[in-house]
């Protein structure tokens, strides 16, 4: 699963463990889950911050340069 | 003798002054390099080869390039520059357009029917050239304007000159040789241009060969020839036509500078978008977290209400229940109580019996019969002396 399928499961889990005939042990099952999922997203979402600061960086020592 | 230049020019100034045909002039010929200021016109009028300067602040009729006129007026000389010019008072058309004008107009004609002005024909001038060629004089604003331009914006470009003479006798061959020249070459792009003058100066410009060598010179050719308001036939036949020799310069380089700083712009745009995103998603992921372990949290909350509402339910039931046997269990203890024999005899009645039989009728008893008496506190042995029945 990419970033945006994991973000939209995280949405859709949010949604479901809202209905109410769902039992605890659901709930829980679903909020182990989520945060399986949310740990995973956050560790792109840094990924991609570290990734934007080195290019950040490339591009300007690039421009610098010539 | 020896003047200074002051007396001459003060002398040459009264000679002019006091000429009686000087003073009232009427002269006919072409009105050409007309030239409009807020305090009035200048213009030339020529005849062929020959022109003298022109100036009105009061002529009803403005002056127009290419037009036969009668202009009245004086002779005026300015000693500053030592220069004579006519002063204006009246210009008179005489609806016929000078010659040159109308050559200028021909050519034209000519040379736009044969296509050599078309938009198709025209190249596309790099706006990024490595190699540029300049057709152009030696000496003079032009090529120190075009060089400077160039250098400050774009440093690595590698600028060749073909030097030309721009004006006078043999200049268009010149300029036509040196747009040639660069066709065999491997520039980018070529400027040919001259900085400003009179029509006069201009008209090599307008010349055949030199439009006809821009037209078929295979480089995208940029002109810059005199300043914004003058047009000549080399215009109409270059690629692209620039307003003076530093826009020319503009044309076939990049601001390196400003490119970089718009990369620059661009990048931590682009860097603000992406970090920008990357908070929304962290936002989106926690909000979603948060919101899960809140519903968790209530649910808990929920079955644990749930589950002391039960409770609370047996335990009342279960006091009622024990609350209830214990009653039943006090009324069964009082019936009980009341039929203990102990109890009765406490109430000061007495049990008789005879050798362990108990005795509760009259008739049982015998005269004489030895009987055991028992009371609350103890027995006592009696014996029956008399009976009566009632």
């Amino acid at each position: 699963m990419n970033l945006e399928q994991k973000l939209a499961k995280l949405d859709e889990l949010a949604q479901t463990i809202e209905q109410e005939n769902i039992s605890l042990s659901k709930s829980l099952e679903i909020f182990e889950q989520s945060v399986t999922l949310a740990k995973e997203c956050m560790q792109t979402l840094n990924d991609c911050k570290g990734r934007l600061t080195v290019l950040t960086e490339e591009v300007r020592r690039i421009v610098d340069e010539k | 003798m020896t003047v200074s230049v002051t007396q001459l020019n003060n002398y040459i100034k009264g000679m002019v002054e006091i000429d009686g045909v000087l003073s009232d002039l009427s002269v006919v010929g072409e009105i050409t390099n007309v030239k409009q200021y807020k305090s009035g016109w200048f213009f030339s009028l020529k005849e062929g080869d020959n022109s003298i300067n022109c100036l009105t602040f009061s002529a009803a009729t403005p002056p127009v390039t290419g037009m036969m006129a009668v202009i009245e007026g004086h002779l005026n000389y300015y000693p500053k520059t030592g220069s004579l010019s006519v002063y204006v008072r009246r210009i008179t058309s005489t609806k016929n357009t000078g010659e040159s004008y109308l050559n200028f107009l021909e050519l034209k004609e000519k040379l736009k029917k044969e296509g050599l002005f078309d938009d198709e024909r025209k190249k596309i001038v790099p706006k990024s050239c490595q190699k540029v060629g300049i057709v152009t004089s030696e000496t003079g604003a032009v090529i120190h304007d075009i060089t400077n331009v160039v250098y400050r914006r774009q440093p690595f470009t590698q600028l060749f000159l073909y030097p030309v003479k721009v004006q006078g006798e043999g200049a268009d061959f010149e300029i036509a040789r040196g747009v040639l020249y660069f066709n065999d070459t491997d520039v980018d792009a070529v400027i040919v241009g001259r900085g400003g003058g009179s029509n006069e100066d201009l008209s090599v410009f307008n010349s055949e060969v030199v439009v006809r060598a821009i037209a078929a010179c295979s480089k995208p050719i940029v002109s810059a020839v005199g300043h914004g308001v003058d047009f000549t036939l080399s215009d109409f036949a270059a690629d692209k036509r620039a307003v003076t020799p530093t826009e020319a310069a503009e044309f076939v380089t990049l601001d390196v500078q400003k490119e970089k700083d718009h990369i620059r712009y661009c990048l931590s745009q682009i860097a603000s978008i992406c970090n920008n995103k990357i908070i929304s998603c962290k936002d989106s992921v926690a909000y979603n977290l948060k919101g899960i372990q809140s519903t968790i949290s209530l649910l808990t909350q929920s079955y644990k209400s749930k589950f002391v509402r039960q409770l609370t339910k047996i335990e009342s039931n279960t006091t009622n229940k024990l609350q209830q046997r214990q009653h039943q269990l006090d009324k069964s203890m009082t019936k009980l109580s009341a039929l203990n024999p102990k109890s009765i005899l406490q109430r000061g009645y007495a049990h008789i019996s005879h050798k362990g039989n108990t005795l509760s009728s009259i008739d049982e008893l015998q005269i004489g019969q030895q009987i055991d008496i028992f009371m609350q506190d103890g027995v006592a042995q009696a014996t029956v002396t008399n009976k009566e029945t009632k």
